[in-house]
This record gives C-alpha cells, structure tokens and sequence, in this order.
C-alpha cells in the first residue's frame, strides 16, 4: 500500500506582485516519509516551502493538510498547524541576544508547561543531535555560518515536529557534518516518526534520504517519484540537473540589451 | 493525558506505575509525581513502571533522566521497567543508551 500523504498539493500557483513563480504544482507528502524538493537556484523551492507552512497564502490552487484547505484555515486553524512543524529557514534565523540553549528553549517555553530543569535538558539534547552540545552556551555570533544553520535545525526540532521542513540543511557544511545531517534526518523520520521536507541542491545528499523526490524547474514539477523512477526519468532537464551539466542558458537577447540601456537613462 | 498509581511492594521498594500518553503535553505531571516520591525513597529503590504509558516525543527521555539525577544523587535506585522499542530508540537517538544501561531492565517482574 503506498504511504497516505499528510499534506497534498494541487494545482498551486504562486505571484510575487504578478509575476508568476509557481505554475500548476501539484504532489503529495507522504506521512512518516522523507520528500526531497530539488531543482536550481530561483526555480521557486523556497517559494513552495512559504506556501506549505502557511506564511505565503494560496492563491489559486490548493494546499490540503490532512484533507483540509490550508488557505481556508483561521487563524487558531494556522497556530494550531505551526505548532505541528518545525522549519529551518535558509538564512538560519536565531535570536542573536541569546544564547544557543535559550533560543531552543524559546519554543518549549511559550508553548508548554514543563519545568525550566526538563527544558534545557530537552535544549541540550536537540543541539547534541546536531552536534553542537559543547556550545550551548555560545551566542550565534560566536559561531560559524554551518553551526548556526546547526543551531537553527536544532531549534526547529525544539518542539519534536511532527512535520519539519528544512530549506537546505547542508549548504555551507563539510561533507561529514552534512552527511551527519542526512543521518540525523533519516533517525528522525525512523524514531519519531517525523514527515520531514527537505530543499536541497546536493544530489548525493536527496537520493540516500529521500522517500520521494520532487522536481522543479522554473516554476514547474518536472518530475516526481521516487529516487529509482527520478534517475530513469528520461526528460532531458531531469538529465541535465542529474548530470550537473550547466545550463545552456536560452537568454533573451531583448530583454538583455534592454536592461543594459536601461541604465544609461 | 496520563494517570500514575504508586504501590509498595515492599519497604525497599516503591513503583510509579504509568498509564497513558507520556508527552510534553502531561511530562510536568509525571515530573513532579515522580520527582516527590524519588524525595520520599531516598537511598531505597524506585520502579517506574511504563508499560501502559506510550512515550511520543523527547520531554519523556528528558524527564526520565531528572529523575535519574535526583535518585542517584541521593544515593538510591532507579530501575525502568516495560520500556517500549520506541522509547528506547528515543533514548538511543538522544546518545544516553549508556547512561541508562543499568536503569532499563528488560521485563517487568
Ligand atoms: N520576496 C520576493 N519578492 C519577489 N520575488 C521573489 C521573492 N522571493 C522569491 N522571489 C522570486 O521567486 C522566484 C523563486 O524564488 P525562490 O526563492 O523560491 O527560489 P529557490 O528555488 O528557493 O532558489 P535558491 O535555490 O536560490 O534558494 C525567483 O524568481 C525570485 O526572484
Ligand atoms: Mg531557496
């Protein structure tokens, strides 16, 4: 029996100020799997990622959450929703006023009722599954670009989502700290059953954690399976982003000399 | 939610046992419960019995390693007993499987 999914995605298209990003997306993530979003730099991942957790409203097309209309919810429906994920933003996201234990401990204390002593026990252990528990004391500017995007997937996992999105996890990591990533993503989708999202560039990394891939470019899924029907997918920009060849770059030469003389005025 | 019944089965030994869903949600509850009755044995030994209790998220492993501390700092003994697979995966993925080798034992008495 295939997996159910907990949240599908019909038809989604998205607009910055008319300009349309997102067309006629639609795929499912599957409960208790792993879904990787690929697809190069500007084809609308992070776009997608904003719709799925609810920051960036639907406008036509459909986000179902448990079969629910994610666009529909209220505003009690959307707090209940973000309590159920966690999200590691690229950029990282920490209070730079607080320690790394305090920024993970912000989450479980606004939103429970457990001790302070239960709490930085929880804190502690969340940034030893990232391997940062020797810094739970330090503050984000004393680390590195790769620890606090550490620290932020540790502060996502703060509340132990049931759905964890993360928009490239191991961007600006060494290949064994990444690799320590993928572990600790596959662990936490096998011990806590956790439905885990991952955005990401690195192929090596999307084909041993994913359960399912979905492809994007420009705006658009053009493929979606799991990594063995990804890899004998036969589309030639499937082949091309697998293959790592570049982009052969159809400009517009309009446009382009366009924008050049549009400076001079 | 969760209920925790204490019996005695001897005077060296009390049991907490648990029943429900051991969760951030209901942790405070078994952390104080527990935390008082580990005041109340001292050096004596203390049973938490999870059989019927189902562990769902890291709050539970976090608790059960205060309880722990306060036992072992009083000099007395923490045994669990009908830990689930899950829980120990839990306990497995937080790297305190040794710390909680001795405390886990495999079946209920
Ligand atoms: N806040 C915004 N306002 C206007 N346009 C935006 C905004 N954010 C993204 N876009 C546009 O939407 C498109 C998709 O951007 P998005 O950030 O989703 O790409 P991405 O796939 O995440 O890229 P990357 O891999 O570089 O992070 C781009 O053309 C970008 O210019
Ligand atoms: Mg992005």
């Amino acid at each position: 029996m295939p997996p159910d999914d907990l949240i599908d995605v019909r038809g989604l298209k998205s607009f910055y100020r008319g300009r349309q990003v997102l067309f006629d997306v639609t795929f499912g993530i599957p409960r208790h799997r792993v879904t990787v979003i690929m697809g190069a730099s500007g084809c609308g991942k992070t776009t997608l990622l904003r719709h799925l957790i609810g920051l960036k409203r639907t406008g036509p097309g459909q986000i179902l959450v448990d079969g629910e209309d994610l666009g529909a919810f209220s505003e009690g429906l959307l707090k209940t929703y973000r309590r159920r994920i966690g999200v590691l933003f690229q950029g990282g996201a920490l209070f730079n006023s607080m320690s790394l234990r305090e920024n993970i401990a912000v989450p479980l204390k606004v939103h429970t009722k457990l001790a302070d002593e239960t709490i930085r026990i929880m804190a502690v252990m969340k940034l030893n599954m990232v391997g940062l528990s020797d810094f739970s004391e330090f503050m984000p500017s004393q680390l590195s670009g790769g620890m606090r995007k550490r620290a932020g997937l540790a502060r996502a996992l703060a509340m132990d989502p049931e759905i964890l999105f993360v928009d490239e996890p191991s961007s600006g990591l060494d290949p064994i700290t990444a690799a320590g990533l993928d572990r600790l993503l596959l662990d936490l989708r096998e011990t806590l059953g956790m439905t885990v999202v991952v955005v990401t560039h690195e192929l090596e990394s999307a084909f041993k954690i994913a359960d399912r891939i979905v492809m994007i470019d420009k705006g658009k899924v053009i493929v979606l399976g799991d990594p063995d029907a990804v890899r004998g997918c036969t589309d030639e920009r499937v082949q091309q982003f697998l293959n790592r060849e570049a982009d052969t770059h159809q400009i517009n030469i309009d446009s382009y000399y366009e924008s050049l003389l549009d400076k001079e005025l | 939610m969760i209920k925790a019944q204490i019996t005695c089965p001897s005077p060296e030994h009390a049991v907490l046992e648990l029943d429900g869903l051991f969760d951030r949600n209901s942790a405070h509850k078994v952390r104080r419960d527990s935390l008082k009755l580990a005041q109340k044995q001292g050096s004596r030994e203390l049973e938490i019995d999870l059989t019927h209790a189902r562990c769902i998220d890291t709050s539970c492993v976090a608790v059960l390693l205060e309880i722990l501390n306060t036992v072992r700092k009083q000099g007395g003994r923490l045994k669990l007993t009908g830990i689930d697979e899950n829980t120990a995966r839990m306990i497995s993925l937080s790297q305190l499987d040794e710390i909680f080798e001795d405390v886990i034992v495999a079946e209920k008495k």
